[in-house]
């Protein structure tokens, strides 16, 4: 049996999100897809969670939306990367090398 | 119809009915009767109605902080340009000193005539003598 995915850590949300749309538009169902699969099923968002994310992140100039016929079916709401967003993108990966990078050192002390 | 006033709303309801579909279609794939793939749609989803609320205040602190940005640009550009912004507001003070002393005067003089005007007549009319006031003005 595989194990059990892992609830994400607070505020690696908003990273994740703008790693996911920076490679091209998604819509949220495929931005949880996208976590998914890309973390090899081990981080599983609660997909409910992405909206408040996504609405935070627009507000904040990250991303943008537009309304757009998704494949085959209905319109769908698609989220892009601003340029500010990519930056914002960069910043937070650094950051984040950054917090894990300085764990490792104290669990690697053995 | 939507109105202008609810768009953002009937989209926010759009985006998540979409997010439940695909979540539900996912599941009628793998087999599920389409009551259990709805179900279960919904429960990967989580609250629904929690989410869109924590949206909808996204929105709402929207207007706000766009309110702040603005004020702070526009304190900040009087700031910049001292001269123009005495001028600015000289310009208004005394527009508004002159405005509010023409139409003082403007109300006694007319109201007062018209008052006089008016009274007179009806006085005499009905057999009483204005005073002396009256008359005078």
């Amino acid at each position: 049996m595989p194990p059990k995915p892992t609830e994400l850590i607070q505020g690696t949300l908003d990273l994740l999100i703008l790693k996911t749309v920076a490679q091209g538009p998604l819509h949220g169902y495929g931005i949880a897809q996208k976590i998914l699969v890309m973390s090899k099923e081990i981080l599983q968002v609660q997909q409910g969670s992405l909206y408040p994310a996504l609405h935070r992140l627009e507000r904040k100039g990250f991303v943008k939306s537009e309304w757009k016929p998704s494949g085959n079916g209905p319109m769908a709401k698609l989220y892009s990367l601003t340029p500010a967003g990519r930056k914002q993108l960069q910043e937070e990966k650094r950051q984040w090398q950054r917090y894990t990078g300085a764990i490792d050192m104290i669990l690697g002390e053995d | 119809m939507t109105f202008p006033w609810n768009r953002a709303e009937s989209q926010l309801s759009r985006e998540i009915a979409h997010h439940l579909q695909q979540l539900t279609d996912e599941y009628l794939r793998q087999g599920y009767t389409r009551e259990e793939a709805a179900r279960q749609a919904r429960k990967d989803f989580g609250g629904a109605e929690q989410f869109k609320e924590e949206c909808r205040d996204e929105r709402r602190f929207a207007w706000l902080t766009g309110l702040r940005q603005d004020i702070v640009f526009g304190l900040r550009m009087m700031r910049r340009t001292p001269v123009v912004t005495a001028a600015a507001i000289l310009s208004l003070a005394l527009g508004i000193g002159a405005n509010t002393a023409i139409v003082s005067l403007t109300l006694a003089i007319l109201l007062v005539a018209a008052v006089a005007a008016v009274s007179i007549p009806a006085l005499r009319a009905s057999g009483l003598e204005p005073s002396e006031t009256l008359r005078q003005e």
